[in-house]
């Protein structure tokens, strides 16, 4: 398949015009440069967050849906980790809150496990 | 002075605020970017509006550029919108003027007109095929692109881009035979 090209220079762009093209565009680009050149890398982060908020937004919307569809009973029904590692319930209750027990609450959460 | 580097690095150097690097890709891309312009507006003025628009609209949305070592196809997409927005509003005039220096071409009065002629002629055809085989074959037999390199930038296969370089081809051929024929009787 031979293809008999067609001469297209007298499209090309004129050098002349082509290099005030050049001067134009970096006449017009200079003040987006130096505001580039004070906010520094802060320019690469803005580009990069406004795909990540709009990501993280999505994941939000979704998100809140799926726990605002949820059955409150079936919410409460989820177990702790400390319930679900079968520590006793007041044992469970403190892990959770973060208490660090005084030693009459261990004796008498260790008199109620007796009982 | 400008620099040299890969496209990434250029991207990357832009957005620290060096003019250099900045101007770097431009010049790498203007002949490129212009005729992809060309091939959208049809119009060698406007295409020259349009690669100056599409240029600093690319230098503003920089950092939204994902893939720099794909700046090119990036680039070319801006031009295709800026390009489309023109032929669209083709009295909406934003861009700095151009000093009018076409006139002092060389070769004087009579060989302009006659390459002036020529252009006429070439655009005409060009209007007869679609968007992409315009860009393919002013890419190809203007800028001297490979098809890899068509392919890349333009986002298809590179056994698109000959497809489309034939039918492009073949298209002009057919159009512009009276005219040759014509000047061949001379």
């Amino acid at each position: 398949m031979i293809d008999e090209r067609t001469d297209l220079n007298p499209l090309e762009l004129d050098p002349e015009r082509g290099a005030s093209l050049i001067d134009a565009i970096l006449a017009r680009g200079e003040p987006i440069l130096a505001r580039y050149a004070e906010r520094g890398p802060l320019v690469i982060v803005a580009g990069w967050l406004r795909p990540a908020l709009a990501a993280a937004a999505i994941v939000a919307g979704v998100a809140i849906g799926a726990l605002l569809a949820a059955r409150p009973d079936e919410a409460a029904a989820v177990p702790t980790t400390a319930e679900a590692l079968g520590f006793p319930g007041p044992v469970a209750a403190w892990a959770e809150a973060g208490h660090t027990p005084s030693l009459e609450e261990l004796v008498i959460s260790l008199e109620e496990a007796a009982q | 002075m400008t620099m040299s580097g890969s496209d990434r690095e250029l991207v990357a150097e832009a957005l620290r605020g060096r003019t250099e690097a900045f101007a770097a890709l431009v010049e790498r891309y203007l002949r490129p970017a212009y005729s992809v312009a060309l091939a959208r507006t049809g119009d060698p003025h406007d295409a020259e509006d349009v690669v100056q628009d599409a240029f600093v609209v690319a230098l503003e949305r920089l950092a939204e550029c994902r893939e720099p070592d794909r700046f090119a196809g990036w680039l070319f997409e801006i031009v295709r919108n800026r390009g489309l927005n023109y032929v669209r509003a083709r009295t909406v005039r934003q861009t700095a003027p151009l000093d009018d220096v076409t006139a002092a071409a060389q070769g004087g009065p009579e060989l302009d007109t006659e390459r002036a002629a020529l252009r006429e002629s070439l655009l005409g055809a060009l209007e007869e095929l679609s968007p992409v085989q315009r860009e393919v074959i002013l890419l190809h037999d203007l800028e001297g692109w490979r098809h890899a390199e068509i392919a890349e930038r333009l986002g298809f296969a590179e056994g698109t881009a000959r497809f489309h370089l034939h039918q492009a081809r073949r298209a002009m051929r057919e159009r512009l035979a009276p005219r040759y024929a014509a000047e061949n009787r001379r």
